[in-house]
């Protein structure tokens, strides 16, 4: 048996510094040795330490009812009722199911994250019209909306359907942004028709055609990938 | 059309204090504790298992698993059979509940010992200790044909689980007249985190009847004695650290009260309170006996029937208040996480629980040589300590989530200066550096 010389406490064979004070065990009478049964095993057990989604999602919800609660206050305290502070929470519910709903589901399903992301931006923009009497919302808010969330889902279905590279689907993206463009001021200039002419959209709509067709001639040439690849890694 | 066969699936409440650990569990503290026992042979763990097997049935709120309910966590029953596995060198290693199948205790075992590490939501210390006197019975029925009589805090597996077992003592003996739960923040011990998780284990073995010889000379308790010890190390610890211009903060000992003794239950379910003995170093420098008497008397009027009850009323009063009770889950973990943040252990400095004597039939003594209980480490006081008795010998284990062992030091120093003969023995040895 052993003693520390420091602490005076006796100590255990498989003590080969006093766990006290970490004074080395000697003792010339029975030099110490790993005895062949150990009070613990070697093997050290660590535990998983991933961010929870859930935590996360909670925090993200409890931190954006400040803004909606002072927003509140400050147009009850201004305006002696709630008005503008209406748009306030609007967004912030807006951003709540665009960002944190996903967060509190395992799995999401992409159809249903799309439908509540549509409704939800339809409804804001609907209630935001209603003040003004609600006629934008149905002559532009409503028609763009709805094409943004055509060329949205059918870029989603494409990117679902087939595995779909970087450069393809930049391709893609560019090109559905060129052509919603364009249709943003058809839908503006519908007011005007019979005399529409696109102005402003073509500028837009040739160079995301042109980088679009880059991306996607620079796809289909591996050898030219490859060595753009080598030169701009980073 | 429901199946004939198909039976719903058995629930169960979570008693009042199991309520917090849940909502409050993070990172640094998950309310894990341990048990484990030494036999005299190496562990088969295919006997084991069926150990296990035999015994779940009569632990129903063992055997379930925790669910999410609107407004309240719930227990439901698991049908999965939880494994049986290797120990590891650093115990209450944060309980994986997906990993674990979803129970919320694990069954481990390393050369001769069987360890049992249990999330504080099933049950405390005495509950645990049931639990696993009961698996050790049935181990050694099942490996030596050991006939074990069982009462006493060992269960008959082959009957049922009884209804005074499972039920909420803290709800069914509140009476609602509660207390205020306002202390002054203590002094805690700070050091050097350790890392990838690695907890350190110091055991102090001491023969019980020299602390108890100890102990009546004070006129005090064993427990009011190693409270006492402990005071007067934290006491002499920030003495030392203490930086100019800054005054003596209280030193405060959480000592863990087994509710059974005072109430007629046999719930195996948390059913516990606490008393927080201590002192005020600013007054002056004490001396052991004076540390001593202060814990005796604090103690005694805390070990007061009435004042336990107010105790614990408090927190029935607070799980039946309307408002907080229809207020959603999500609600309730953000206002429980804050008030364990705001509250939690900061009203004292450490922890010493003491399970007592572990008394076993003669039949099943001379198969169990020793018998242990770690605690797991709290959040914000990085050293506690678990003790309890078996056969004349005191296991006093100490859980450290710092590196420096300064406490364990002071604690074990002092007892070998009053003439008390301490083996230490620990996990360093398995840690990294």
């Amino acid at each position: 048996m052993s003693y520390c010389v420091n602490c005076g406490v006796e100590l255990e064979s498989s003590e080969k510094v006093c766990p006290l004070c970490e004074t080395e065990v000697l003792n010339p009478r029975s030099p110490w040795s790993e005895p062949s049964d150990l009070p613990y095993p070697k093997r050290r057990e660590y535990s998983s330490r991933k961010l929870k989604k859930r935590f996360f999602a909670e925090l993200l919800s409890a931190l954006l009812l400040i803004p909606i609660f002072i927003c509140f206050l400050c147009d009850l305290i201004a305006t002696g009722n709630i008005s503008w502070s209406l748009i306030v929470f609007g967004g912030c519910a807006l951003f709540f199911v665009w960002l944190v709903l996903p967060l509190y589901f395992k799995k999401t399903n992409t159809a249903a994250y799309l439908a509540a992301a549509y409704i939800s931006t339809l409804l804001f923009l609907f209630c935001l019209a209603i003040p003004a009497g609600g006629a934008w919302f149905f002559k532009y808010a409503l028609p763009i909306t709805l094409c943004a969330e055509f060329f949205v889902s059918l870029i989603v279905l494409i990117f679902k359907r087939r595995k779909v590279t970087f450069l393809f689907g930049t391709c893609l993206i560019l090109f559905a942004s060129g052509v919603f463009t364009v249709c943003v001021e058809v839908i503006l200039g519908l007011s005007s028709l019979p005399k529409l002419s696109l102005v402003w959209s073509p500028f837009a709509l040739i160079p995301c055609v042109a980088l679009s067709l880059a991306a996607l001639f620079i796809d289909s040439r591996l050898k030219l990938k490859e060595e753009i690849r080598k030169r701009l890694f980073f | 059309m429901e199946s004939k066969n198909s039976t719903p699936k058995r629930w169960f409440k979570l008693d009042n204090a199991a309520k917090i650990y849940p909502a409050a569990s993070r990172r640094s503290w998950n309310a894990l504790f341990r048990l484990s026992a030494t036999l005299s042979e190496e562990i088969d763990p295919e006997i084991l298992a069926k150990a296990q097997e035999a015994i779940l049935p009569r632990f129903p709120t063992f055997s379930s698993r925790l669910r999410h309910g609107f407004f309240w966590y719930y227990l439901e029953q698991n049908d999965a059979s939880p494994e049986i596995q290797q120990d590891f060198a650093n115990p209450c290693v944060p309980m994986n509940l997906k990993k674990n199948k979803r129970f919320m205790f694990r069954i481990r075992y390393h050369g001769k010992r069987i360890a049992v590490e249990f999330f504080h939501v099933l049950s405390d210390g005495t509950g645990g200790l049931i639990f696993l006197k009961t698996l050790i019975a049935e181990y050694l029925r099942l490996r030596y044909g050991a006939d074990i009589p069982r009462g006493n805090g060992i269960f008959d597996c082959s009957e049922e689980a009884k209804p005074e077992e499972l039920e909420d003592a803290f709800l069914k003996f509140a009476r609602g007249r509660g207390k205020s739960r306002r202390e002054a923040d203590s002094f805690f011990l700070k050091g050097t985190d350790e890392k990838h998780d690695f907890i350190n284990i110091t055991t102090g073995i001491i023969p019980v009847s020299e602390l108890l010889q100890r102990a009546k000379e004070l006129g005090v308790s064993l427990t009011e004695y190693l409270t006492a010890v402990m005071i007067l190390s934290l006491d002499s610890i920030q003495r030392k650290r203490r930086k100019k211009g800054r005054s003596l903060k209280p030193i405060k000992i959480c000592v863990p009260i087994n509710l059974r003794k005072l109430y007629p239950t046999n719930t195996v379910r948390n059913f516990a309170s606490y008393a927080n003995p201590g002192i005020e170093p600013s007054l002056g420098k004490f001396s052991l006996e004076e540390v001593a008497r202060t814990v005796h008397h604090q103690m005694h009027l805390e070990l007061n029937e009435k004042q336990l009850n107010a105790k614990f009323s408090t927190n029935v009063n607070s799980e039946k208040n309307p408002i907080l009770r229809i207020a959603p889950l999500f609600i309730k973990n953000a206002a429980m996480k804050f008030v364990f943040y705001t509250v939690g252990d900061r009203k004292t400095s450490s922890s010493i629980s003491n399970l007592g004597a572990v008394s076993l039939p003669a039949e099943m003594e001379r198969y169990v040589e020793r018998m242990d209980f770690i605690l797991g480490p709290l959040s914000r006081t990085r050293v506690v300590c678990g003790v309890l008795s078996y056969k004349d010998k005191l296991y006093i284990n100490f859980t450290r989530s710092i590196k420096e062992s300064v406490l364990e030091r002071e604690f074990f120093s002092r007892l070998v200066k009053s003439g008390i003969h301490v083996k230490i023995e620990s996990n360093l040895f398995s840690k990294e550096d």
